[in-house]
């Protein structure tokens, strides 16, 4: 019986296999989907896994009673079993599942594939609802909008670090203002309707020039020829910047967690060069997760540069703490962020308390799916979101709209 | 009025190309029959009698003149050159092949429109009052709640796979025009003692086997606390709600069999639970988001005007036609020298609830010349101008005579509200849409109808009742006798604040039957009404069913004659409606 996870298929671990119905004992519980969650409540702290059954896919009890064992403070994991269909699968994580066992035969007829591609789901109104649609917007925006409020900036340096990844910077606009964190769209002044897409702006913003870190998709519609950029082009920069990975969305707390994937390292090399960081948080834990060793390279000379900086360098040295992994490439520390704060590996080599609402900040930046799962490890420890409008324990941003 | 802006738009396309991914996976063997059905039903594609039938949502009611027109294109050029509009502000499309209804909702999705869970086990497209944001009697305008509720219930990831569908509605104004007490929840905005904003949250009514009248589960709740509120109903009915019966899988029967006290208590419970939880799905909206919503139901620019109108009065004068349609197709606006007009859809010897392509790119012309490029399609399958000025009226009653949209009957006996029945629908036991000509034709005279005043005949072609002849004064519920089409009627019923479900009259008619039988309770009401002020439902609440029945069943003495010995399904239809 295959196990459907957020990194695809996967066979179950053997400790967990024998959970059947006649095995239930005092760490895992198998409910059907009439059970009543209320019988499990004063019980739920010393669980490890609890299975909920699915008699047929139409028979949408489980994900309530998913969302209710979670509403009561359930941490442990959660299993759907039994007949959810790939088209649930986005469903089922929202609610609360950890993962879904499916039948051999399910499997064959709706392949991985088609559990990955459930889940991209661009946009989702209760995203919005909670605030978090903005970022989203300006960039879908910039796909159809024409370009009057553009700056036209010249590029002064361009350095490539792998086939996929480059940096660059332009000069900055003196009448241009954003805050350490923020994104801002910038395109090329290649076809009368230039393509806009968004990025965060890597360096602070006391900076005379703009840095940008970029992928390089092949065949992207701005990329592929953003990649070509050399010094003394003109790349277009718009008037407004915006965001929510601003230390300003943030209550004031002891410690700031900045977690990164990808490009999404880019808005944090902004942040760790800003003095007002440093004044508001006694430690700034940085991590940053990418598949090879190389593409760690941008986040590490961004750490070197905060640590010589003539205006926080001193600050940097005393509290930015460097946390980089590898999940493809063999090296020292491998893995996702995510299994890394779920065994408290990045506690425990760090010397720090796992995340605690009362001195635990943080910031995610980082692709949809790592957004999503970090973001359930931060509420399972009690953090809560903020945003502009209403700051709180932890903000996000996606590092790009799939 | 709501517009969509990128978001929304990524969203129903999205929507779009999953529903085409899932069509391929269904061809391909990646889901089965059965796993496909609620996928198609979610997406608003039914398998009907002839063919597949698309509904599209019209949320709350509301489209502009672009929508109006996309519409009239898609039926012309997908479907028979015309479309239906239904009881819940949808509009159905009858004829679509199954291999274009991703490029129509491709070319909903260019006007932002969707058919998004206009069928299937979920919730439904949610309506509200069609005189919203115009009416004279509004407290507050519903459309905000409504959309917001839209936004809630879109893709919802719990609410998907309920134990049946889930319909919502609210209204703004104490005179109920939205249904509210027939509907899975029903909100009634309202203001506490205090002055302050919320609702009163109605649960359980609805029409179809067994009729029931919403019951008031909480007398206030404070407006924020809406979404929160409506998540823990739905829990509870997600959880409770039965699954082993599809006809008692209804929110109203667990509300029945439960008792209002114990359901109202689960969902208080809930509720708190959920109170205390952060990061609940739906819990904190953002108040930016809220007033987002809101912006884009703010009045449009109205003109300061008198409230008299020349132009308007010397038409009116002038016209017997004009002053008639004036009469009985007018409501009161808010805005002094504005007006509420609503067009007909119900033209004599029509099928009720038909557009054809060119009426509706009149009537889109027609809002966007002077009705602020807003209309309305009332569950009374009307379509309604929200605001129009008083001095444009007659221009605009002249252009909807050239189209046969002028019919003066809104609310008069041959404003019939049918439902598809035997000619389209797969569950019909009788046709209903034939009835409801055979109706308008006879009383076809307009004085004759203006003389019987305030009348609303429904008329269903099978027990679902989506004809909503319960809450008709005079019910017709079409029934499949040995073969033979049978009419049982009810009386008494009334779909406004003070809802009742009628009450059957006896034995049913066969078809040619209908109208005389109808001609005789009319007969009967002239008779009996103190006075033409006197409406059918006032007498009937005054003197009973008693008289009406003996005019029914004039040949059986002083009691109606007990039914023949009832069908299974009028057993499960009686017995659970108590
Ligand atoms: C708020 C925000 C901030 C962003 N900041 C940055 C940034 O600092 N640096 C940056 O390179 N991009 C960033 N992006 C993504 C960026 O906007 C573009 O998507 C990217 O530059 C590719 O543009 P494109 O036109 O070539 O391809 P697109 O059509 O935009 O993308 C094609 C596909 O490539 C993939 N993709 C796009 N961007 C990335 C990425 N950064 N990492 C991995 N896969 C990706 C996605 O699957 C996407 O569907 C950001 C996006 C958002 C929403
Ligand atoms: S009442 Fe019956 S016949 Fe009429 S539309 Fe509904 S299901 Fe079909």
């Amino acid at each position: 019986m295959p196990l459907v996870t957020t990194e695809g298929f996967r066979l179950i671990p053997s400790n967990e296999t024998s959970v059947s119905a006649e095995s239930i004992n005092d760490r895992f519980v198998n409910l059907s989907g009439d059970a009543q969650a209320e019988a499990l409540r004063d019980k739920l702290a010393d669980l490890d896994l609890i299975r909920i059954e699915f008699g047929s896919f139409a028979d949408g009890r489980g994900f309530s009673l998913a969302k209710r064992l979670r509403n009561y403070g359930y941490k442990g994991h959660l299993r759907a079993s039994g007949h959810v269909i790939s088209d649930q699968f986005r469903y089922a994580l929202d609610c609360g599942f950890d993962d879904v066992e499916i039948s051999d035969e399910l499997a064959r007829r709706q392949p991985e594939a088609d559990w990955v591609s459930d889940r991209a789901t661009p946009v989702s109104y209760i995203e919005r609802l909670r605030g978090r649609g903005s970022s989203i917007v300006a960039q879908l925006k910039e796909k159809y909008v024409s370009q009057d409020g553009v700056f036209e900036q010249q590029v002064t340096h361009v350095k490539h670090y792998t086939d996929g990844l480059f940096s660059f910077r332009v000069t900055r606009p003196s009448s241009f203002r954003f805050r350490s964190g923020e994104f801002v769209m910038i395109g090329m002044p290649n076809a009368e309707k230039p393509i806009f897409r968004a990025y965060s702006i890597a360096s602070p913003s006391w900076d005379d020039e703009l840095e940008f870190y970029s992928i390089k998709v092949p065949d992207g519609p701005l990329t592929e020829h953003l990649q070509h950029v050399a010094v003394g082009d003109t790349v277009l920069v718009r008037k407004k910047a915006t965001g929510t990975l601003v230390a300003d969305a943030l209550t004031p707390a002891k410690r700031l967690y900045l977690l990164a994937t990808g490009t999404g390292m880019a808005p944090f090399a902004s942040l760790i060069r800003d003095p007002y960081v440093y004044e508001k948080f006694e430690q700034v834990v940085l991590t940053h997760s990418c598949r090879d060793h190389n593409e760690l390279t941008y986040g590490r000379e961004a750490v070197g540069r905060a640590k010589a900086d003539p205006l926080v360098g001193e600050a940097a040295q005393r509290k930015l703490i460097f946390y980089p992994t590898t999940t493809r490439e063999t090296g020292p520390r491998m893995g996702r962020i995510t299994l890394h704060i779920e065994t408290g590996e990045l506690f425990r080599s760090l010397d720090l308390p796992r995340f605690d609402a009362a001195n635990d900040r943080a910031m995610i930046c980082g692709s949809l799916p790592m957004v999503h799962d970090t973001k359930a490890l931060l509420e399972a420890a009690g953090l809560t979101e903020g945003s502009n409008s209403r700051p709180g324990d932890f903000v996000v941003e996606r590092a790009f709209v799939e | 009025m709501y517009r969509y802006d990128e978001f929304d738009d990524a969203l129903v396309r999205d929507r779009v190309q999953r529903f085409r991914g899932q069509v391929e996976r269904r061809i391909s063997g990646a889901l089965t029959e059965d796993e496909f059905k609620p996928l198609r039903l979610q997406n608003g594609l039914y398998l009907q009698l002839h063919a597949y039938m698309l509904r599209v949502a019209i949320p709350y009611g509301t489209l502009n003149s672009r929508q109006m027109r996309q519409l009239a294109m898609i039926a012309e050029r997908w479907d028979r050159g015309y479309g239906h509009f239904t009881t819940r502000q949808n509009i159905q499309f009858n004829w679509p092949k199954l291999t274009d209804t991703a490029a129509i909702l491709d070319a909903l999705a260019d006007v932002g429109m969707h058919a998004i869970q206009t069928s299937g086990n979920c919730i439904r497209n949610v309506t509200a009052d069609h005189f919203a944001g115009a009416a004279a009697d509004e407290i507050e305008d519903p459309r905000p709640t409504a959309e917001l509720l839209r936004q809630w219930s879109t893709d919802h990831p719990e609410f998907a796979f309920l134990p049946r569908k889930f319909k919502i509605a609210v209204t703004g104004s104490p005179n109920d025009r939205a249904v509210t007490k027939a509907h899975d929840i029903g909100l009634r905005m309202i203001r506490n003692e205090a002055e302050e904003p919320g609702y009163e949250v109605i649960v359980g009514g609805g029409l179809g086997r067994t009729p029931m009248v919403g019951k008031v589960v909480r007398a206030f709740l404070p407006k924020s606390d809406l979404l929160a509120y409506v998540e823990a109903i739905l829990r509870v009915y997600n959880l409770e709600g039965r699954r082993d019966n599809k006809y008692k899988a209804r929110i109203k029967i667990l509300l029945h069999e439960t008792g209002l006290e114990q359901f109202s208590a689960a969902v208080e419970r809930e509720f708190d639970d959920l109170k205390a939880v952060q990061g609940g799905p739906s819990v904190a909206v953002d108040p930016q988001e809220l007033a987002r919503i809101e912006a884009y139901f703010s009045a449009p620019a109205f003109e300061v005007l008198d409230e008299a109108d020349e132009t308007f009065e010397t038409a009116l004068a002038a016209d017997g036609t004009f002053r008639a349609w004036s009469k009985q197709n007018l409501a009161e606006h808010r805005q002094p020298g504005y007006a509420i007009a609503t067009i007909s859809l119900k033209a004599i010897g029509e099928v009720p609830g038909d557009a054809t392509a060119d009426q509706m790119r009149l009537i889109a012309d027609i809002s966007e010349q002077f009705g602020h490029d807003e209309l309305r399609i009332s569950h009374e399958q009307n379509i309604v101008l929200p605001h129009v000025r008083k001095r444009d009226l007659p221009a605009v009653f002249a252009l909807l005579q050239t189209a046969g949209l002028a019919t003066a009957n809104l609310g008069l006996i041959s404003d019939i509200i049918a439902c598809p029945g035997m000619d389209y629908c797969a569950l019909a036991t009788a046709r209903s849409i034939p009835i409801a000509q055979d109706i308008a034709r006879h009383f076809a005279d307009p004085t004759y109808a203006q003389t019987i005043g305030e009348m609303k005949i429904k008329i269903s072609g099978c027990i679902n009742a989506c004809g909503h002849h319960h809450v008709a004064h005079i019910g017709i519920l079409g029934l499949d006798r040995r073969g033979v089409e049978n009419y049982q009627i009810t009386l008494g019923g009334d779909h406004t604040e003070t809802l009742a479900i009628g009450e059957r009259a006896g034995p049913g008619f066969g078809a040619e039957e209908v109208v005389p039988a109808i001609q005789r309770l009319i007969d009967a009401y002239l008779t009996l009404r103190n006075g033409p002020k006197e409406t059918f439902l006032m007498v009937y609440r005054r003197i009973g069913a008693e008289p009406f029945k003996k005019a029914l069943y004039p040949d059986s003495g002083s009691t109606a004659p007990n039914p023949p010995a009832p069908s299974s399904d009028v057993i499960s239809f009686s017995g659970t409606a108590g």
